[in-house]
C-alpha cells in the first residue's frame, strides 16, 4: 500500500484541471493522479498503457508494465528495473478517452546513485586467512548475478603496502562465470607457479611468502541489472610456504553417525581444499556402490565437508568417494601433484578417485 | 485506498471461449497465468496453439491465444532495428536485447519472438541465449510489422511436465552453462503430436520425447545415439539442436541436426518408449558451427529442407536427394560430407527461419554491414 508521504513528486499539475504526473523514485512507480472521469475508461491494460507511457530515453516504444486502478490515480509498475542515471519520459494521453485532452509530456531521471543496491559480495573463497604461495584459485561468490563485462576491471589484489600486484591472475577477457553470473573464479597464473616456466622464472610468485595481502571488490562492479554493488568487499590473507604435498584421504577424520538417524555425516580433511571441488566431487555410497541422496556443505575454512542424508542411514557398510579431481588450495590432487614430475616416459600420473569404507551401527 | 490489478477485455471472450472449449473436446485448458520460468523453445501447431517449452521448469505449456484469424499470403515484410524497439520495452539499450526464439503462427502468420534482457552475460562463444538468460517476455509481430507483448498473466492453456529432466546441478563445463537449459532443446509438432528433443537425466542423455495432444499424463521418451563423423565416434550426450518432422521415401521420420554438425534420419516408427534408437548420420555439414533452426518449403515444384546454421549461412538441402539411397556416415571425415546442399543467393546473416505463407519465408536476420537485427520475408532464390 502506498501512501501519499512516500511518494516524490517530481513532476506538478500544470493547471489545476490536468492529471498530475508523479514518480516514486523509491518505489520506481509512475503515477498519474486527478484523472477525473477519464478514470472510467481506463479500466483495463489496454487503455490505460494508450492513456499512461514510460519511455527510456529517446525511445520511441514504451516499456512494458502493470497498470492498476485505484480511485481517478492510475499506476505504472514497470516490468522490469528502471536503469540508475538515465532519462525517462512519461506520455500521459487521454485523447482516446477524454475529448479535448492534450497530451502532458513529463521527463524524469533516475538518481546516479543505485536506490536498490542490492548486489554484495556474499563469500570469497578459501575461507581461510592463510594460504600457500602456490595457491591456484579463489572464487568470489555474488548475491545476484553481475554483469561479467566491466566486473575484472573493479577488483584488485594488493600487498600490505598497498601496491597492486601485477599480473597476478590468469587473464582472460571476461573472466569464468558460473552460468547465473554468481561464480567468479580467479585463476592464479599457473605460469608463474610452475617452475621451470618462463614467467616463474622472471616474475616469480605472485604471492610472496610471509607476505599478507587483500583482494578487493570495489563498490564500483555492476550487478546484471547494471546497479552497483552495496559495498567494497575486502578478503585479508597471508601467505606461507608452498604447499608441494598431496591431499592424504587416508588421513581424513571421519565422525559416523549412527543408523536409524539423519545426522549430519562429518568429514574433517588434513588442510584446507579447494571450495567448490570440495563440495562437488566428494560423495557418499552405499554398499552396492549406489550414491546416497542428501545436501553437502563445505564448512570450517574448508576443511569440513558436512553430509545429511535425505532418508536416515542404515546401519551396514559405506564409503566416501573421493574424485580423483579433488584439489588442495594449490591444485594438489589426492594421487598426483600440481607439479607431477613426469616419469621418465614423460607421462603424468593419472588421477584417479580414493575410497574410504565405514560402518554405521 | 484499494489497489485493483487491471483485467483485459480479452478476458471475457477467453473464458467464453474456454467454456466452449471444455464443453467439447479439450477439457485440459483451463485460464490463468503461465508462469514458465523460461521460455526457451517455441513451436505451433497447425490450427493455431502456442506451445512454450520451459527447460528451467521443465514444463511445456499449450497456449491457445484466439490468434486464429487466417491470413494465407502475407505481405511483404521489412520490420527494421528490432533491438531497439524491443529495447524501448524491456527498458533497456539495444544492446542489452537477446532474442531466444522464433515462431510463427502458421494460420495468422503472426511471428512470436522470446526475449530477455540478457545480451551482456555472453562470456564464450559457444554459448546459446539459453545459456545465458532465461526469456521472460513474448512477443508478437503482426504482417503489418506492429510489435506488441503478448502477456500471460490470463490465458487459455494446458501444461505438462516433462519427465526426468536434466538435473539443475549438472554443469556442461567447457561452456560454462547448466545441462538443464537443454531439458528442450527444440520443439515440432506433427501429426497431432509434439515431438521435443532435449536431454535427461539418464546415462544416454540425449532424448525425444512424444506428447499426444491435447497433453494427457505420459509422454513417450526414447534416447538418440547418432555417429558423429567430424568427432569420429558415436555420441549421446549431445542434444538435438534443431529438427524436422519429414517424410523420407514415403516414411514418416525425422530430420535431426547436431552441434558440429551431423545430420541424422530417425525413423519415425522406432521411436518407442523406454527404448535407445541408433540415428542414421546421412550428412556432415561442416564442424565448429550449430545448427539454429530447420523448415521445409516449396519451390518450383521441388521440396527443400532448409537448416539456419551459426556459421554456415543458410543450408538448403534439395528433397531429391532424400528420397534416393541415403547415404549412412560411420567412419571419420573431415570437413563436409554425404548428400549434397547448397546456398540460397538472396539471404545471410540468419538466426531463425519460418515459413511464411505458401512461397515465402521469414528470417530474424543480422545485416552484416549495419549491424541491425531485422525480421524480412523472402522468396529464397536458388542459384
Amino acid at each position: 500500500m502506498m501512501t501519499v508521504s512516500v511518494i516524490a513528486i517530481i513532476a506538478a499539475a500544470l493547471t489545476a484541471n490536468r492529471p498530475i504526473i508523479t514518480y516514486d523514485a523509491a518505489m520506481q512507480i509512475v503515477s498519474v493522479g486527478r484523472l477525473g472521469v477519464a478514470a472510467h475508461s481506463l479500466d483495463n491494460q489496454k487503455a490505460a498503457s494508450r492513456a499512461l507511457r514510460v519511455y527510456l530515453g529517446e525511445s520511441q516504444t514504451a516499456m512494458l508494465g502493470d497498470y492498476r486502478l485505484a480511485g481517478d490515480v492510475l499506476t505504472f509498475t514497470p516490468r522490469f528495473a528502471l536503469l540508475a542515471d538515465r532519462g525517462y519520459r512519461v506520455v500521459v494521453d487521454l485523447r482516446a478517452v477524454l475529448s479535448g485532452a492534450k497530451p502532458v509530456v513529463y521527463q524524469f531521471r533516475t538518481r546516479a546513485a543505485p536506490f536498490h543496491a542490492k548486489t554484495h559480495v556474499t563469500a570469497i573463497f578459501p575461507s581461510t586467512q592463510v594460504v600457500p604461495a602456490n595457491i591456484l584459485r579463489m572464487y568470489i561468490f555474488f548475491s545476484d548475478s553481475m554483469s561479467r563485462q566491466s566486473t575484472l576491471d573493479h577488483i584488485r589484489l594488493v600487498d600490505d603496502s598497498g601496491h597492486p600486484v601485477e599480473q597476478a591472475f590468469l587473464e582472460t577477457k571476461e573472466g569464468l562465470w558460473d552460468r547465473e553470473g554468481r561464480r567468479l573464479t580467479l585463476f592464479f597464473d599457473p605460469g608463474r607457479i610452475k617452475s621451470g616456466v618462463g614467467l616463474h622464472e622472471t616474475l616469480g610468485l605472485a604471492l610472496k611468502p610471509g607476505g599478507c595481502y587483500r583482494l578487493i571488490v570495489s563498490k564500483g562492479a555492476v550487478d546484471a541489472e547494471g546497479q552497483q554493488l552495496r559495498g567494497t568487499f575486502i578478503k585479508k590473507f597471508c601467505v606461507v610456504q608452498e604447499d608441494r604435498t598431496l591431499p592424504n584421504v587416508q588421513h581424513w577424520k571421519i565422525r559416523v553417525p549412527l543408523a536409524q538417524t539423519r545426522n549430519a555425516l562429518v568429514v574433517d580433511a588434513e588442510k584446507p581444499l579447494d571450495h567448490a571441488l570440495f563440495e562437488r566431487l566428494v560423495r557418499v555410497e552405499d554398499s552396492h556402490g549406489a550414491p546416497v541422496r542428501g545436501t553437502a556443505a563445505v564448512e570450517d575454512q574448508d576443511t569440513r565437508w558436512r553430509f545429511v542424508p535425505e532418508t536416515s542411514w542404515r546401519a551396514g557398510e559405506y564409503a566416501i568417494r573421493v574424485a580423483g579431481e579433488l584439489e588442495d588450495l594449490a591444485g594438489n590432487r589426492p594421487t598426483r601433484l600440481f607439479e607431477e614430475i613426469a616419469t621418465p616416459n614423460g607421462r603424468r600420473a593419472e588421477a584417479s578417485d580414493a575410497v574410504v569404507s565405514f560402518r554405521l551401527q | 485506498m484499494r489497489l485493483q490489478l487491471l483485467s483485459f477485455p480479452v478476458l471475457i471472450s477467453t473464458l467464453a471461449a474456454a467454456l466452449t472449449m471444455a464443453l467439447t473436446s479439450n477439457a485440459a485448458f483451463t485460464v490463468g497465468p503461465v508462469k514458465a520460468q523460461s521460455m526457451s523453445k517455441l513451436t505451433f501447431a497447425p490450427d493455431g496453439t502456442l506451445f512454450i517449452g520451459d527447460s528451467i521448469g521443465a514444463r511445456i505449456f499449450a497456449v491457445d491465444l484466439d490468434d486464429r484469424t487466417p491470413v494465407n499470403d502475407p505481405g511483404k515484410l521489412n520490420v527494421s532495428d528490432l533491438e531497439r524497439k524491443i529495447g524501448g520495452m524491456l527498458g533497456v539499450d539495444a544492446r542489452d536485447v537477446l532474442i531466444h526464439d522464433m515462431a510463427v503462427n502458421p494460420v495468422s502468420k503472426n511471428i512470436y519472438l522470446t526475449a530477455s534482457r540478457g545480451r551482456r552475460n555472453f562470456s564464450l562463444e559457444w554459448q546459446l541465449p539459453n545459456d545465458v538468460a532465461n526469456a521472460s517476455v513474448l512477443l508478437r509481430v503482426a504482417p503489418n510489422g506492429d510489435i506488441e507483448e503478448v502477456r500471460l498473466d490470463s490465458v487459455k492453456y494446458s501444461v505438462t511436465d516433462v519427465s526426468n529432466p536434466a538435473n539443475e546441478a549438472v554443469e556442461v563445463d567447457w561452456k560454462k552453462t547448466k545441462a538443464r537449459v537443454d531439458a528442450i532443446s527444440d520443439m515440432a509438432f506433427a501429426d497431432g503430436k509434439l515431438f521435443v528433443t532435449g536431454l535427461s537425466n539418464e546415462e544416454f542423455a540425449s532424448t525425444m520425447r512424444i506428447y499426444s495432444f491435447p497433453f494427457n499424463k505420459e509422454d513417450s521418451s526414447t534416447s538418440l545415439e547418432i555417429y558423429h563423423g567430424s568427432h569420429g565416434k558415436y555420441e549421446t550426450d549431445a542434444p538435438v539442436r534443431a529438427f524436422l518432422p519429414i517424410r523420407i521415401n514415403g516414411k514418416p521420420s525425422l530430420l535431426a541436426s547436431y552441434l558440429c554438425t551431423p545430420l541424422v534420419v530417425f525413423s519415425m516408427d522406432e521411436l518407442l518408449d523406454k527404448k535407445h534408437v541408433k540415428g542414421r548420420t546421412i550428412a556432415e555439414l561442416g564442424d565448429g558451427s550449430y545448427p539454429l533452426d530447420m523448415v521445409e518449403f516449396h519451390f518450383k515444384n521441388k521440396v527443400y529442407v532448409l537448416i539456419v546454421n551459426s556459421t554456415r549461412g543458410v543450408i538448403l538441402v534439395n528433397e531429391d536427394y532424400l528420397s534416393q539411397p541415403l547415404p549412412n556416415i560411420t567412419e571419420q571425415i573431415e570437413g563436409t560430407a554425404g548428400i549434397p546442399f547448397e546456398h540460397p543467393r538472396n539471404v545471410g546473416g540468419v538466426l531463425h527461419a519460418g515459413n511464411y505463407g505458401d512461397k515465402k519465408l521469414v528470417f530474424l536476420r543480422r545485416d552484416p554491414f549495419n549491424g541491425d537485427l531485422q525480421l524480412v520475408s523472402r522468396e529464397i532464390d536458388l542459384p
